[in-house]
């Protein structure tokens, strides 16, 4: 009874997932370091869902992905003919770098470790932004029910709420089992 | 969310940063794990601590949810005596902060107004910046005064009652703009931001 406004169970998964998170890509992590002798892994750009089409990791926008490692010479060098449009001659390949097991596994663990830092990045974010949205919510309200007298700071309270879910909306979608980041939504 | 859920949370990270040089001190001695070795000492007593404060805080829930609120208070208490390096861990001022807003929630729902409010400005002392849980406490703060207002209105004191409603409607209203700002903070925290492929956020 006592919990039931300021302490609502709306956040409970934040933890857990940001637990989770933190969990696994330490532990793939040190599964990385730990596997000298295994193949090296894909790096997360090159890692592709069963149907073909990238996988894009959970919060990870695409524009923040880490760059894949050179898979193919750039189109100069391309066997098909070079920049300067002389087709049929024999092509030249450019040596490939020198890229022997150490540091082809350092530079996928370089890149795991860069893509782990972003995902927790977001989901961190994301869940602290939820988190005081639901405070702010919480707040809002009570300053809306105290203050009849002077309705413009109830108006300012809402006009901050609703800025402020429409900033959680666009970085991060909704607060899964939190409060509302729709913008015209009431105050509940 | 309630705190021995985000304690939970906070508690994975550091044992796993402590196991994963535990291993590195076995295999070779060679990582940046060495370089921490120094501090041990430290991470095992705030480990200790947050794991302590998880269990008192899931005691709290315990006797909450058996209308049993001076048991939880006792428990909530446990965790402000607990011997702490200094300065305080910014772990372990979230974990206080956090426990004093509750204790505060739970004495006002008692009645024990001045004894809420001497909890929220305590809390205030390890949330100075502008975080989630100063927003919290300002929140907490709120309807501890709203509460009060009412008790006073009821005994019929009108002039305490509106005092207590205008710092009731201060408070919270530091509270909308603290998180406001919070809110601010993270998302610029965020990589190039867009929206979760999934829509949904933890």
């Amino acid at each position: 009874m006592i919990s039931q406004g300021p302490r609502p169970a709306e956040l409970r998964g934040a933890g857990r997932v940001l637990g989770l998170a933190i969990t696994v890509a330490a532990s793939v992590s040190a599964c990385a370091m730990q596997a000298k002798d295994a193949p090296p892994p894909q790096s997360p750009a090159q890692m592709q869902a069963p149907g073909g089409a990238q996988q894009q990791g959970y919060g990870q926008p695409a524009s923040t992905a880490p760059p894949p490692p050179p898979a193919a010479p750039p189109a100069a060098e391309s066997p098909s003919g070079g920049a300067d449009g002389k087709k049929g001659m024999a092509p030249t390949y450019a040596e490939p770098p020198p890229e022997p097991a150490g540091p082809t596994l350092a530079r996928a663990s370089t890149d795991f470790d860069e893509a782990a830092r972003r995902l927790e990045l977001s989901l961190t974010s994301c869940g602290e932004a939820c988190r005081a949205l639901a405070s702010m919510e919480r707040a809002a309200k009570q300053v809306c029910s105290l203050a009849a007298d002077d309705r413009a700071r109830c108006t300012d309270a809402e006009a901050r709420l609703r800025k402020a879910r429409g900033r959680v909306r666009a970085a991060c979608g909704t607060c899964d089992g939190g409060p509302t980041t729709d913008p015209e939504a009431p105050l509940r | 969310m309630r705190p021995s859920r985000w304690l939970a949370a906070a508690i994975v990270p550091a044992l796993l940063a402590l196991s994963a040089c535990a291993k590195d001190d076995r295999a070779a001695r060679s990582s940046a794990c060495a370089e921490t070795s120094a501090a041990p000492v430290v991470d095992a007593a705030l480990l200790a601590f947050l794991s302590k404060a998880r269990a008192l805080h899931h005691e709290a829930d315990l006797a909450e949810a058996e209308s049993d609120p001076g048991r939880a208070i006792t428990a909530l208490e446990r965790i402000l005596t607990t011997p702490l390096a200094k300065p305080t861990p910014p772990e372990a001022d979230e974990v206080l902060a956090d426990t004093l807003a509750r204790l505060a929630e739970l004495r006002a729902a008692r009645a024990d107004f001045d004894l809420a409010v001497k909890d929220v400005t305590r809390g205030l002392e390890h949330a100075g910046a502008p975080t989630y849980f100063r927003g919290h406490l300002y929140e907490v703060l709120g309807l501890v005064e709203e509460k009060r207002a009412a008790a006073l209105a009821k005994a019929g004191d009108a002039p305490g009652a509106k005092e207590a409603r205008k710092r009731a409607l201060d408070a919270s209203e530091s509270a909308v703009k603290i998180q406001d700002e919070v809110i601010k903070r993270a998302l610029e925290k965020q990589p190039a931001a867009g929206p979760a492929p999934s829509g949904k956020t933890p």
